[in-house]
């Protein structure tokens, strides 16, 4: 049940009555017992077989957490504490990366017969399992107390806005708001809806359509030429951020629909000036998730030069394993961190120099590097993102129409265009939609949908992020 | 209620109040000025077979073979294509049934193609679905084709694009109904072309309720009926396991009194005349048009001279 379907439309309008329905009752309880309910039943939409795992995961979480509180020495706290990381990063090294290592084990000692396994991925493991760590290494680090309420935990853990794709929340900000009694908000409610109808226009009008023509490109990369290649890698990073953006909107949205409010996950991150800059706008939740769990721990920026470049490429490259047991997704992160690496460098030796360059080509520069690293994590292996790049540059700019529309018609190519002008445009709607006026709540909302209906790509299609 | 449930429902109640007049007015313009004007679309030519009562018209029917083969200008004045893309035998039985609603004696001509009868249906954008018959034929009852805009949900693009085709053919000649492509392939090209289509197995279908219907369609009428298989290129005939199946179903059908059959699959035409192996290009299909009508003349010289 894709957040963009009918069905789910259905869904949340049921939940959403019933919700406030109940929240009448002023019963913390009630309430919440109600989301955890219609939280696992959208999740057993996915793959009912599943639930048992979140539920597993979330009691012992529970159950941890209480006893690294009670305890009382060091060791004992350490001990629960690494039962914990075992836990649940078992869990996902079992479901997510068990072939991925065999078969690169295989691979590297050629070895003829290996052990793989036909496993599923669970939907939004990698997000929820983040989610819980975060909160058992919170609670053994002094800087949260456990949840005393069980429904209230278990809720925490598998809130549907935000179970399959993030973000993915801090238990210090998403648990207390389970705790207290919540009120129906009409400005809230106004700010919620105009937050999914953006997002939905992100996700239907944007991203489905620039899929097309991405889709007809990397299904063929050989046969294409420079010039449709160059338009195919900018179009991708168009589609990730408004198919990812479109979803973390929409999480919010649903969310401040129901009384609780998210974190914001982006924050228009291709006008960053700075790759620094771009991972402070690029899916917030998950790189401040790596700063306060993983870099920092390793020492952070408070060591030598050398320590704090390994540091970062060790946070990158597990940060692009996180997203797919794939090389293409290591490369991805290993390049972001050897481009952080090497801004740090410049910054340290060139600052006089670069202080002078202006913010736009500063802009323009880290898009482009950001692009060209969208191609490893868009293509299915390693082989074909060396292909794409070598075809990038025979630099064939030769004119065929029917190329350079990717084989789906000008008007294909014209549409997707103008839908990123589209986009560009509507960063100068208020910060975070935030409008002063509930006239401007309602007209933002009917050319949106408008929009949506006229323009939307026909089809429930799936949102990139649920794969990893 | 309190102040902000309510509130709450008049901004719900407005919102759904506009943008549903707004939907609807737009759809409706829409409707009218963009589909129901492109002559060369499936929901066009649907609208036009239901809503339609011409006397003197001779409709052609069939798939996208018929919409790119059959001149309509050449064959007759008052010939129409009704060819659609990519759409299957049961569509236009349908088109047929709904023809001969009509109290007409005009000749009809069906495209017949060697693959007889299967069930697909094509892209929804080939329908219209503000008739009931329609929403039987797609087995489409979904309640969103009732609500403006989203019936069309998805495909707006698509009939935008075949508006801006019909009304600016840049390598296109439109006629009636009917498209023909004016490009000619190098031989390189078609012959990855004859390769690609090699590698697909064809054969002949039937499908009883289709051959059920078709008949009593036909015994139920005495407007004469031209079954035409019109010209495929020889690469594709060899691809055909059971093609004499299929001329042993002609053969039945030409027992009907009111039915013709016209073969032309076998009439060998250069490569430069096909837009691939199975559809004509614009030389091609105003050669077999004029083939087509020197034979109708002889057979039928009242409705074409």
């Amino acid at each position: 049940m894709y957040f963009n379907s009918i069905s789910f439309l259905f869904f949340f309008f049921i939940v959403f009555i019933m919700y406030w329905s109940i929240s009448r009752l002023k019963n913390i309880t009630y309430s919440n017992l109600f989301l955890l309910v219609s939280s696992y039943i959208f999740y057993s939409f996915w793959d009912w077989r599943f639930l048992g795992l979140i539920i597993l995961s979330s009691i012992s979480d529970y159950i941890i957490g209480i006893k690294i509180f009670q305890s009382k020495k060091n060791n004992h706290k350490k001990l629960l504490l690494r039962l914990s990381l075992i836990l649940n990063i078992g869990l996902l090294f079992t479901f997510k990366y068990f072939n991925f290592f065999i078969n690169s084990f295989i691979d590297v000692f050629s070895i003829s017969d290996g052990v793989s396994l036909n496993i599923i991925l669970p939907v939004g493991i990698s997000f929820y399992t983040f989610q819980t760590l975060s909160y058992t290494i919170d609670i053994y680090k002094g800087k949260l107390k456990p949840s005393k309420n069980i429904i209230s935990f278990l809720t925490f853990v598998s809130f549907f806005p935000q179970l399959v794709a993030g973000p993915i929340e801090r238990a210090s900000n998403l648990l207390p708001q389970f705790n207290s009694l919540r009120s129906f908000n009409f400005k809230n409610t106004l700010h919620g809806i105009s937050l999914i109808t953006y997002g939905l226009f992100k996700k239907i009008v944007i991203a489905d359509k620039l899929a097309i023509y991405v889709n007809s490109v990397f299904l063929n990369v050989d046969s294409y030429n420079s010039f449709s290649l160059i338009i195919a890698s900018v179009f991708f990073s168009f589609q990730i951020y408004c198919d990812f953006s479109g979803y973390s909107l929409i999480a919010r949205g649903l969310s401040k629909l129901l009384g609780f409010e998210l974190m914001v996950n982006f924050s228009q991150p291709y006008l960053a000036t700075s790759f620094r800059d771009f991972w402070r706008k690029w899916h917030i939740s998950l790189s401040t998730w790596f700063r306060d769990y993983l870099f920092i721990p390793l020492g952070g920026s408070n060591r030598t030069f050398g320590r704090i470049i390994y540091n970062i490429f060790i946070v990158f490259i597990i940060s692009g394993l996180w997203h797919g047991a794939n090389w293409t997704f290591i490369c991805w992160g290993f390049f972001h961190g050897f481009f952080l690496v090497l801004e740090r460098l410049i910054i340290k030796y060139y600052y006089k120099t670069i202080e002078f360059i202006p913010n736009f080509l500063k802009t323009y520069l880290v898009f482009i590097i950001v692009n060209c690293l969208w191609i490893f994590f868009r293509s299915k292996n390693i082989d074909e993102s060396l292909l794409y790049f070598n075809k990038i540059f025979e630099f064939n700019f030769s004119f065929n129409l029917n190329m350079i529309c990717a084989h789906k018609g000008p008007f294909n190519l014209i549409l997707s265009i103008s839908f990123i002008i589209l986009l560009l445009l509507s960063y100068k709607l208020p910060k975070d939609l935030k409008f002063k006026k509930s006239n401007n709540y309602l007209l933002f909302n009917i050319i949106t949908i408008l929009i949506i209906l006229f323009l939307g790509t026909n089809g429930e299609n799936e949102f990139i992020y649920f794969q990893f | 209620m309190n102040l902000s449930t309510s509130n709450f429902s008049k901004f719900l109640i407005k919102l759904i109040f506009i943008v549903s007049v707004i939907s609807f007015i737009l759809t409706k313009i829409f409707e009218q000025n963009i589909i129901l004007k492109t002559q060369t679309s499936g929901a066009y030519k649907i609208n036009k077979i239901i809503n339609e009562d011409l006397e003197n018209e001779i409709p052609i029917f069939g798939t996208s073979r018929a919409k790119s083969n059959y001149s309509s200008s050449i064959i007759n004045k008052n010939c129409f294509n009704y060819g659609v893309d990519g759409i299957s035998s049961k569509i236009w039985i349908f088109f047929l049934e709904e023809e001969l609603k009509k109290n007409k004696q005009k000749p009809i001509i069906i495209n017949f193609d060697l693959n007889g009868f299967r069930n697909y249906l094509g892209s929804n954008s080939n329908y219209i679905f503000n008739y009931p018959s329609i929403k039987n034929l797609t087995n489409q009852h979904s309640f969103n084709n009732n609500l403006p805009l989203l019936k069309y949900y998805g495909y707006y693009e698509y009939y935008l694009t075949e508006y801006l085709k019909y009304k600016f053919p840049l390598n296109k000649i439109i006629d009636k109904g009917g498209v023909y492509s004016n490009s000619i392939f190098s031989d390189s090209d078609f012959n990855f072309n004859i390769i690609r289509r090699s590698k697909l197995s064809e054969f002949f279908k039937i499908d009883s309720n289709q051959v059920k219907k078709l008949f009593s369609l036909i015994n139920a009428t005495n407007r004469k009926i031209y079954f035409v298989i019109s010209p495929y290129h020889k690469s594709v005939l060899n691809n055909y396991s059971n093609l004499k199946d299929a001329f042993q179903f002609l053969r039945l059908l030409e027992k009907c009194e009111n039915v013709k059959v016209l073969n032309y699959s076998e009439v060998e035409l250069k490569n430069e005349m096909f837009f691939n192996t199975s559809h004509l290009n614009y030389n091609g299909s105003q050669l077999f048009s004029k083939l087509l009508l020197d034979s109708l003349k002889l057979i039928d010289s009242e409705n074409f001279n």
